[in-house]
């Protein structure tokens, strides 16, 4: 499927349109918009993630229930796309 | 889609929630060549799958959906799930999820039909098109026999589903089609980049559930055996999602034109 509309993209689009396009000679701004989805209270820091999926799947086996993997380019807690 | 409560609440009260990263993403910088840079990903995709314990994948969720859509295709696949957990052990038997998977695709197929023969405009159905399949209204009086199935060769189907895909990966970025379609407009209601960025996402997550999930459905139909998660993995991106993974170019150096600089990175 076409690579339109990753995650980040839309990050970009919300969140970076502007600060992205960058003019070193203009000042630039002292603080750094962070962008939402990673900031410390982003939603989806609320998923109770595994730290690995071998631990994953240890929990899977004794809670009898399947696994969601999430498999992307980058990190979740960084960039991705 | 994570940041939806509902997807949130879901993925913790039903799974063991897991995220892994394929690589590291893929960036360009744009010099415009007056002091200007541009720095923005360059390519990817994601990938939600559904795993047993064992870590065989029994369904995969490829792209992006709006949180609605990715609910209700996750809520199809827990119920099946639960249905086969009521009768025994948690892994179902091969037989039984390639039997549910192509029952799915024949459900989306039956879908698009109903879509078409109710709707009073022309629907393009890109599954339909890509199975040969087209509309066949009932004579006045004609009884409803039973219904046979629309794909009975899942592989064959997933062959030509699969060509399909590839046609709709040359497409322009969903985006830049929706930007485009507005250009005209002036410029005060023009959709803004957030607005755009929505509209791209609906309209991707519809192209998604209407022709992705269903040749994943048949992808696993086809499938001999509940395939391991990273080769499954791998398969889906590169046939599905049209993204070269096991390439470190992610083949974009497999042709150069004239004057482009050769890649100075180490292989």
């Amino acid at each position: 499927m076409r690579r339109s509309t990753s995650l980040f993209t839309l990050l970009a689009f919300t969140a970076l349109a502007g600060p992205a396009l960058s003019a070193p000679s203009s000042p630039s701004p002292a603080v750094k918009p962070v962008p939402s989805a990673l900031a410390a209270d982003a939603p989806w820091r609320r998923v109770q993630w595994a730290p690995s999926l071998q631990a994953a799947q240890e929990r899977a086996r004794r809670e009898g229930k399947p696994v969601l993997l999430f498999s992307l380019f980058g990190k979740l807690d960084q960039e991705f796309c | 889609m994570l940041s939806d409560n509902r997807i949130i609440e879901l993925l913790n009260s039903r799974f063991v929630p897991v995220w892994e990263s394929i690589r590291p993403v893929p960036k360009v910088t744009i010099d415009f060549g007056d002091g200007r840079t541009l720095k923005r990903t360059l390519t990817g995709n994601t990938l939600f799958s559904v795993l047993l314990p064992d870590g065989r994948m029994v369904d995969a969720f490829p792209g992006v959906y709006t949180p609605s859509d990715l609910l209700s295709e996750l809520q199809v696949t827990l119920a099946f799930l639960d249905k086969q957990r009521a009768c025994g052990p948690m892994a179902p038997p091969l037989e039984e999820v390639a039997e549910w998977h192509r029952a799915q695709a024949d459900v989306a197929a039956r879908k698009e039909l109903m879509q078409i023969t109710l709707s009073k405009r022309f629907v393009e159905s890109p599954l339909l098109a890509a199975l040969g399949i087209r509309p066949r209204f009932p004579k006045p009086g004609e009884q409803p026999g039973k219904e046979q199935p629309l794909i009975e060769d899942p592989k064959a189907a997933l062959e030509q589903v699969s060509r399909r895909i590839v046609d709709v990966s040359h497409q322009p970025a969903t985006a830049e089609r929706i930007r485009q379609e507005h250009a005209r407009l002036p410029e005060e209601k023009r959709p803004s980049p957030e607005k755009l960025g929505q509209m791209a996402v609906e309209q991707d997550s519809r192209t998604n559930v209407r022709l992705l999930r269903p040749a994943v459905h048949l992808f696993f139909a086809a499938e001999g055996a509940l395939p391991m998660a990273r080769p499954a993995r791998d398969a889906i991106f590169r046939r599905l999602l049209q993204v070269p993974v096991d390439d470190p170019d992610f083949g974009l150096s497999d042709g150069l034109p004239p004057g482009t600089l050769r890649s100075t990175g180490s292989r």
